[in-house]
C-alpha cells in the first residue's frame, strides 16, 4: 500500500524538483503547501499573494467556498477579506498584468477582422465581441486544467504543447484510482473542503495569461483524491483489485525511471 | 392526446435537423473535397458503364487514390445520378439523408432500452441534442461515409432490442449490422464488439429454442452481406487504411536514448505502443477536446466550434456522475457504457488526436450522458416557476445554438477553410472550358491530385477515362503503386516543367506558387483567369504560354 502511494505521490513533485533550480522549486511549492495548510486555518492561503502576486484571486476564492460550506462564519470571514483587499492593492498591478484580463491588441484585431464577416451587425457582434476574448482564453485554460491528458499524459504524447513544462504528474494507471476516487469522493472525510480547494484553485490559475507550474497548487488535493481511489480498489479483495495492484505497481515503477531517465 | 403532443414534439425535432443539415447543401462548402469528387465520380462512372474510374466491374472496395475507399457511400450515390446528376448536392445527398433517419431510430432505441421514468424526456432531449450536434452536422452535411455508418450501427441495435422481444427482427438486425460494417473502416471494429458484448449479455435469451432459427437465418445473410468483404479481406488494397494508420505499425514516441542497461524495461516498444493508445483512448473524453478544442482537422471541424456546445460541458461532468451512481437504468446503462468504451478503439489505434470521423459513434454514448445529466437536473426543479423558467432559459440557449452553428458553418468556414475544402476546381474547369479547345492543358499536380475534381466537374466521359488512366484489373486490390499524372482529353495533370512547357503554345493552370505574378512577366504569360479564394487571395491562375514572344523576350534579356 505504502509502495503504491509513494508511486502515486512520488512524480510531480520529482519531475518539478529536476526540471527547476531550487529557489524555483520552492517558489511553486510553498504556495501548494500553504493552500493545503488553509484546511487547518484559513489565514495560511493570506500568505500565498504575498510570495507569488499572480495567485492573488486564490486566498479570497478559499474564503467565499469556505463561507459556502460553512468552514468559517460570516464574521471570520468579513475580517479575512478585509486583510486579502489590502493586500490586494498592494499587489494589484502585479496581479493584473499577468490575468487575461490584460487588453491583447491580436485578439481584438482578429475581432474586427471576424465581425466584417458578416452582413448582419447584431450577428456580429454576437458571435465575437471583445468580451469573448476574456471568456474563450478562461475557458481554454479551465478546460485545459480539468483535462485528464494533462495530469497522466502530458497532453499528448505526439503534440508537445510548447507553451509550458508538460511535467510528468501522475503514472497514467493513476487514472483508475483517480476516476474510483471522484466517483467515491463522499468517502473522503473532507470532500467539500478538498472539492473546494479545487475549484478555487482551478478558478484561479484559469484567469493567468500562464499557469504552468503554478497548477501544482492542484497536487494535494488530487493526490488525496487518488489515494482514496487506492483504498477502495485495495479494500476490496477480487482478482481483478490483485491484478490491478501488480500491474499498478510494474507500470508506475516503469513510468518513474523513465522519468528519472529522461 | 399525449401520443399526438410527443408526435409533435418530435416533427419539430426532425425539422430542426432537416434545417441545419439541408440549408445550402451542396453550396457550403462551397470547394468539394477531392475524396468527395473521387466518390462522386465513381458513382457516375458505375452508373453508365458499370465499371469505376479504372474499369473494374462493381468493386468491393474502391481503389482511387490507393486508398481503398468503402463501397456502400458511392453505390448509395450511383442512384441519384439520374436524379440529381453529377454535382456535389448529389454526392453529399445520402450523408445528409441518413443523419436524419439516424434521429427517429436513436429516439427508439433510447425509448426502448430506457426505464418508464426517464424514457420519454430521455429519448427526446438526446434526439434534440444530436439534431444541433456540430459533430453529427459537420458529417451530414458532407461527403463523409461514417454518418451511413452510424444510421446502420444504431437502427441494428434499435432491432437487436426489438428482437429480443420478436426473434423475427433478428434477420433485419443482421441486415443492418451487416451493411454497417463495409459502411466504414471504424466499423469493421466497433460493429463486431459491440455485436460480441451484446450477444454475450444477452446469451441465455439467445440461447432459447425459439431464437435458433432466426439466429441462424440471420447468421446466413449477415454472411452472405460480408462476403464480398471477406473476398478481399487479405489483400493489401483492403489493408491499405488499417496498416497506413495504425500507432502499432509506427516507430513508438518517447524513446529515450543512453539507457544501455534499461532499454528493455523503458523502451519496450509494445509498452510504448501501449502507452501511446491509452492516451489516445482518453483523449476522446477529455472536455477540453470535446468542448474547446474539437477535432484539429480542418475538413472535420468548423471555425470556432467544437465537437459540442460549450455550455453542455457541466451537463456532461454531472450526468456523468449520475449516471455511474444510478441503480435504476437497466439495459441503457449497460448499452451506453458499452459504446462508450468501444467506440473510440478505432481511432485510438490511429496516429490522430481525437479524430472525430473515426470515432463518430461516440457522439451517441456522449449525448445520452449530456441528457441525462440534463434530464436529472431538470427534475431536481421542484416547483413549477423554476421548471418553466428553465425551459424558456433552454430554448434561449437553443437558439444561440443554432445561431452559432449558422455562423460557423455558412460564414466562418467558407472563408476561413476554402482552401482545405479545395476551392477552386469547378471554377477552374469552367475557365479551361472558356479556352481554346484545339490547345493542350497542363494542370500543376505538385501539391495536390486534381485529377478528381476535374473529371467530377468536366462530367468528363468515363469510358474515355478509363481507357487512358485504367490499371491492371489482375492488381486492382494489390498494386499499391499510383500514378498521380493522369490524363483526361487534352488535359494533362502533371507538374509543370517551365523548361519544356513554355516551348509550346498550351494553357497551363496552377496555383498562387506554381505560376507567380513574377513568371508571368519572366515568361510572358497572358493571363486568362484568376481565381481566388473567398478571403481574396489567390487559389489558382490559369494562363497561356507565348512561346514566339517567350523566345524573342528571352532573346533580349541574354542581350542585356
Amino acid at each position: 500500500m505504502s509502495i503504491a502511494y509513494f508511486l502515486t505521490l512520488a512524480f510531480w513533485p520529482l519531475d518539478l524538483f529536476l526540471e527547476n533550480s531550487f529557489f524555483s522549486f520552492l517558489q511553486y511549492t510553498v504556495p501548494a503547501a500553504l493552500t493545503y495548510l488553509s484546511i487547518i486555518n484559513p489565514v495560511f492561503s493570506l500568505v500565498i499573494p504575498l510570495i507569488i502576486p499572480k495567485l492573488t484571486l486564490l486566498p479570497v476564492l478559499i474564503l467565499f467556498i469556505f463561507l459556502t460550506i460553512n468552514k468559517i462564519n460570516k464574521k471570520h470571514f468579513a475580517f479575512l477579506v478585509c486583510i486579502w483587499t489590502v493586500i490586494a492593492i498592494f499587489k494589484f498591478s502585479d496581479f493584473y498584468g499577468q490575468t487575461i484580463f490584460k487588453s491583447d491588441y491580436e485578439a481584438q484585431q482578429q475581432v474586427v477582422r471576424n465581425t466584417q464577416l458578416y452582413n448582419n451587425i447584431f450577428m456580429a457582434r454576437l458571435m465575437h465581441n471583445k468580451a469573448r476574448i476574456r471568456l474563450d482564453a478562461f475557458n481554454q485554460h479551465l478546460f485545459e486544467l480539468i483535462d485528464p491528458g494533462n495530469y497522466f499524459f502530458e497532453f499528448h504524447p505526439r503534440l508537445p504543447d510548447s507553451s509550458n513544462q508538460q511535467l510528468s504528474k501522475f503514472p497514467f494507471i493513476a487514472i483508475v484510482p483517480m476516476l474510483t476516487g471522484f466517483l467515491n469522493i463522499r468517502k473522503i472525510k473532507n470532500y467539500k473542503t478538498i472539492l473546494g480547494l479545487i475549484a478555487a484553485s482551478l478558478l484561479s490559475l484559469s484567469v493567468l495569461k500562464i499557469y504552468d507550474r503554478h497548477d501544482f497548487i492542484l497536487y494535494i488535493p488530487l493526490a488525496l483524491i487518488i489515494i482514496n481511489g487506492l483504498n477502495i480498489i485495495f479494500k476490496s479483495q477480487n482478482i481483478y483489485t490483485k491484478m490491478f495492484k501488480y500491474i499498478f505497481a510494474a507500470v508506475s515503477l516503469i513510468e518513474l525511471v523513465r522519468l528519472i531517465l529522461i | 392526446m399525449n401520443k399526438f403532443k410527443n408526435l409533435f414534439i418530435f416533427s419539430l425535432i426532425i425539422i430542426l435537423a432537416t434545417a441545419t443539415r439541408f440549408y445550402k447543401l451542396g453550396e457550403a462548402p462551397a470547394g468539394l473535397y477531392l475524396d468527395e469528387a473521387a466518390q462522386g465520380y465513381n458513382a457516375y462512372s458505375i452508373w453508365l458503364t458499370g465499371k469505376d474510374e479504372f474499369g473494374k466491374h462493381f468493386p468491393i472496395v474502391f481503389r482511387s487514390f490507393t486508398d481503398f475507399k468503402t463501397p456502400v457511400y458511392i453505390y448509395l450515390v450511383t442512384p441519384l445520378i439520374p436524379i440529381f446528376g453529377l454535382t456535389k448536392f448529389a454526392v453529399r445527398f445520402p450523408s445528409f439523408l441518413f443523419s436524419i433517419l439516424t434521429l427517429p431510430f436513436l429516439y427508439l432505441l433510447i425509448h426502448k432500452i430506457s426505464s418508464k421514468k426517464i424514457a420519454q424526456p430521455l429519448a427526446f432531449v438526446t434526439s434534440l441534442l444530436l439534431a444541433i450536434s456540430p459533430w453529427h452536422i459537420l458529417f451530414g452535411r458532407t461527403n463523409f461515409e461514417c454518418n451511413v455508418a452510424l444510421f446502420f450501427f444504431i437502427a441494428g441495435a434499435y432491432y437487436f432490442y426489438l428482437s429480443l422481444e420478436k426473434p423475427k427482427y433478428f434477420v433485419l438486425t443482421a441486415i443492418l449490422w451487416g451493411l454497417a460494417i463495409p459502411s466504414y473502416h471504424s466499423q469493421r471494429i466497433v460493429t463486431p464488439l459491440m455485436m460480441l458484448t451484446l450477444a454475450l449479455r444477452h446469451r441465455r435469451k439467445l440461447l432459447e429454442n425459439k431464437y435458433r432459427k432466426p439466429i441462424l437465418i440471420g447468421l446466413a445473410v449477415g454472411f452472405l452481406i460480408s462476403l464480398p468483404t471477406l473476398f478481399v479481406a487479405t489483400t493489401p488494397g483492403f489493408l491499405a487504411r488499417a496498416s497506413g494508420l495504425n500507432i502499432f505499425s509506427r516507430e513508438p514516441v518517447g524513446v529515450i536514448t543512453n539507457t544501455s542497461l534499461l532499454d528493455f524495461l523503458v523502451n519496450n516498444k509494445l509498452y510504448l505502443n501501449l502507452r501511446e493508445f491509452f492516451a489516445l483512448y482518453l483523449s476522446y473524453f477529455s472536455p477540453r477536446n470535446m468542448f474547446i478544442l474539437g477535432d484539429y482537422g480542418p475538413r472535420s471541424s468548423f471555425p470556432y466550434l467544437s465537437t459540442f456546445f460549450i455550455w453542455q460541458a457541466p451537463f456532461y461532468v454531472w450526468g456523468f456522475y449520475k449516471f455511474i451512481k444510478a441503480k435504476n437504468l437497466s439495459e441503457l446503462k449497460f448499452y451506453t457504457l458499452s459504446l462508450l468504451l468501444i467506440a473510440p478503439i478505432p481511432a485510438a489505434v490511429t496516429r490522430d488526436p481525437y479524430s472525430t470521423i473515426r470515432a463518430l459513434p461516440l457522439v451517441i454514448p456522449q449525448l445520452i450522458i449530456i441528457s441525462f445529466g440534463m434530464v436529472s437536473v431538470y427534475k431536481t426543479l421542484k416547483n413549477n416557476l423554476a421548471k418553466q423558467f428553465s425551459l424558456f432559459v433552454f430554448g434561449l440557449v437553443i437558439i444561440y445554438s443554432l445561431l452559432k452553428i449558422y455562423s460557423s458553418v455558412i460564414i466562418l468556414n467558407e472563408y476561413y477553410r476554402a482552401p482545405w475544402w479545395n476551392y477552386g476546381w469547378e471554377q477552374v474547369a469552367t475557365s479551361i472550358n472558356k479556352t481554346d479547345q484545339n490547345l493542350p492543358v497542363v494542370i500543376d499536380n505538385s501539391r495536390t491530385e486534381p485529377h478528381s475534381q476535374l473529371i467530377f466537374f468536366l462530367k468528363y466521359d468515363p469510358v474515355a477515362y478509363q481507357k487512358d488512366n485504367g490499371v491492371n484489373l489482375d492488381t486492382y486490390y494489390t498494386d499499391m503503386n499510383r500514378d498521380k499524372n493522369k490524363n483526361i482529353g487534352r488535359i494533362q495533370t502533371r507538374p509543370i516543367s517551365w523548361e519544356d512547357d513554355l516551348g509550346i503554345e498550351q494553357i497551363i493552370v496552377g496555383d498562387h506558387l506554381a505560376i507567380s505574378k513574377q513568371q508571368i512577366a519572366e515568361h510572358n504569360l497572358e493571363l486568362l483567369d484568376e481565381i481566388l479564394y473567398p478571403d481574396g487571395s489567390v487559389a489558382f491562375r490559369v494562363v497561356k504560354t507565348s512561346p514566339k514572344q517567350d523566345y524573342n523576350q528571352t532573346k533580349r534579356n541574354q542581350a542585356n
